[in-house]
């Protein structure tokens, strides 16, 4: 336990939550995560600010120009320029802002409706939750890639689709993550005594259950948002995804494929955009993890 | 026993059932002609209309519309695609074999990695080598799978020269498809050069297969650390230690057989992630499967390719699921119990 920094020798016992944060933010990796992870939060939400210059403008008299610490490389395009002579560092910001931006608004939604739909079906017995059950199972064996390809095909191509083919693949994971925390509270002592003492399933839900299981949705949720990213910059990637204009990490890495052999860094920096950000969010959420279980014990 | 295995194939045809009518939902929404988009007859006569209105009830209400539509899915008939005019269900078994011969080795890659990695790690916990394990299994999720294929494609295809890169088989072989899968083909056929031609077939599966087993290796191997903590912290492992057992006794004899059921119905639980990158793989490698098949039909628009792919994936996910489910209820009697009182 914390011991509180004061002249008095009382004991202060931090609340769950807040011993959960202080578990976390002791494990160093876990830290790490979180820095990043805040760091990209600021590009998605500064990138036009950020960026040098706009990331469709055409740089004509530095095509391939390569990153600016190889000999040939220019410090005015820092991490070169692609083969229209757009700056990669530019369009890496605005990647990160449609990809890792979309998905934590795509990650949020699937989180209400899909926790909503949980807690409903959680809460539920008999007939209801059985025919909930069934809808999620079916949903759940949707690849998320297909659920795309089918918007794609029924509503053409656009960024938008792609967030709501990732948020219904989401959704169910959300939803059966809750479900089974709230079945598995449903059987405890406490919830019954609370039950005996006429609490209505309301107050059941939000005073004695929700509490015990934000941990766990909290987990679910960092992991969803990683889920997405990936999701997101792979449908880039088959050509599904964000349309031609929008700079997203995905769509930037198949377009270097063409080059990959004269100008490697049109692959390397998106790629690696992808994983440092997918990286950082695992992080986050194994820490949490980590952090919930010495909480327990 | 065989009240659960009736309970869920109940739970099957009814998943499957809703299944059907989320794909027939897909159908109505698709832009075109409903009768074309279901059946794939591109421009047909009238004659053709009149039978196709007929055999799909399309003058009927969309009840009757959903049932019948089941019907002909169900004997098979899946209808024409719209870029080559053959069955679809012909093409489909082209295709199939070359996926699930890709999945099937990746996953066996999977676990015979994966299950080692996650013993260790649980064996040696918060030691070193735990600490590597969580480590490459971290970075090992967060790698994206196109990414690694393409620096794979690069370094070991083209820089090194080491492996193909594309393609199940060398095109000097002539190896006729009787099941389909590269492996029992080259055995069954009669080509002079089969241990060359294996070698080929093995050097083709070696770069895609590998890059498809890094994501189920690391999720394998974190259930597995989890579930193996799990048994090693039970009283019975203390019992077995307090009798001086070996450590190797208690870790293979006792706690893992124990700890590996969990990890299978988890596993199946992933397939669905590991088909959708399997699809991306398959789009990179060029290999003849599913994945290849339903991209090339996004880019056509081939309605009735995309909404048979759709059923067929998503079944056999629901299907594995099933089957997984009643081999861990059939090995593990006490998880029973459970079951029945929550669905």
């Amino acid at each position: 336990m914390a011991r509180a920094s004061s002249i008095y020798q009382e004991e202060v016992i931090p609340s769950p939550l807040r011993q959960i944060w202080l578990n976390f933010m002791s494990y160093p990796v876990a830290q790490l995560g979180l820095w990043t992870f805040l760091l990209f939060l600021f590009i998605a939400i500064f990138a036009p600010f950020l960026a040098p210059y706009p990331p469709d403008y055409q740089h004509t008299n530095a095509l391939l120009s390569p990153p600016s610490w190889h000999p040939d490389g220019n410090i005015a395009y820092f991490f070169g320029t692609d083969d229209l002579g757009r700056d990669i560092f530019s369009n890496l910001l605005h990647g990160v802002r449609t990809t890792f931006g979309s998905s934590l608004i795509v990650t949020i939604f699937a989180a209400i409706f899909g926790i909503a739909l949980g807690v409903f079906s959680g809460m539920s017995r008999g007939l209801k939750s059985s025919i909930l059950n069934h809808v999620l199972d079916a949903t759940l064996a949707i690849p998320s890639l297909l659920l795309a390809i089918v918007l794609v095909a029924i509503s053409g191509q656009s960024l938008i689709n792609v967030m709501i083919a990732v948020g219904i693949a989401l959704m169910p994971q959300f939803m059966r993550a809750t479900h089974t925390a709230v079945h598995h509270e449903l059987s405890r002592e406490y919830v019954i005594a609370a039950k005996l003492d006429g609490a209505n399933q309301f107050q059941i839900f939000y005073n004695v259950i929700l509490p015990n299981i934000l941990d766990a949705l909290i987990v679910q949720f960092t992991l969803a948002i990683s889920i997405a990213i990936i999701d997101i910059a792979t449908l880039g990637f088959l050509k599904i995804g964000a349309p031609a204009p929008t700079s997203e990490l995905g769509a930037m890495l198949v377009d270097g494929i063409d080059l990959i052999f004269i100008a490697p860094w049109n692959v390397t920096f998106p790629g690696l955009a992808i994983f440092i950000s997918v990286l950082a969010i695992n992080l986050v959420g194994y820490g949490l993890q980590r952090a919930v279980k010495e909480g327990l014990g | 026993m065989w009240f659960y295995i009736v309970r869920r194939f109940n739970l099957f045809v009814l998943t499957v059932a809703v299944l059907y009518f989320l794909v027939f939902l897909m159908i109505n929404a698709m832009p075109g002609e409903l009768a074309t988009n279901i059946s794939g007859h591109v421009n047909p006569s009238v004659e053709q209309h009149e039978q196709l209105v007929q055999q799909y009830q399309l003058d009927k209400n969309w009840f009757n519309q959903y049932i019948s539509f089941i019907n002909q899915r169900i004997h098979g008939d899946f209808g024409l695609s719209f870029t080559t005019a053959q069955p679809i269900f012909d093409e489909m078994l082209k295709v199939l074999p070359a996926t699930i011969e890709l999945c099937f080795y990746a996953l066996l890659v999977a676990l015979c990695l994966g299950l080692p990695m996650g013993i260790l790690g649980a064996v040696r916990y918060r030691k070193f080598s735990d600490h590597t394990v969580l480590g490459i299994s971290l970075i090992g999720y967060s790698i994206p799978v196109f990414w690694l294929a393409m620096l794979a494609i690069m370094y070991f295809g083209l820089k090194l020269q080491w492996l193909p890169v594309a393609g199940r088989l060398n095109l000097l072989y002539q190896v006729d498809a009787i099941t389909g899968f590269t492996f029992i083909d080259i055995l069954l056929s009669d080509i002079e050069n089969k241990r060359l031609a294996l070698r080929d077939a093995f050097s083709h599966l070696l770069m895609p297969a590998l890059t498809l087993a890094l994501l189920p290796t690391t999720v394998v191997a974190r259930i597995m650390r989890t579930a193996m903590l799990e048994e090693l912290n039970a009283n019975y492992i203390k019992a077995s230690q307090a009798r001086g057992l070996s450590p190797a006794t208690i870790i293979f004899r006792h706690a893992l057989p124990n700890a590996i059921q969990p990890v299978l119905a988890q596993v199946s639980l992933q397939l669905s992630t590991i088909l959708t990158s399997a699809m991306v793989i398959e789009v990179i490698f060029s290999w003849p499967g599913i994945g290849n098949w339903l991209m090339d039909a996004i880019y056509q628009r081939d309605y009735p390719v995309i909404s048979a792919g759709i059923l067929v994936c998503a079944g056999f996910i629901i299907l594995v699921s099933v089957l997984s489910d009643i081999f861990l209820i059939a090995t593990t009697p006490q998880r029973r119990s459970a079951v029945y009182g929550s669905s």
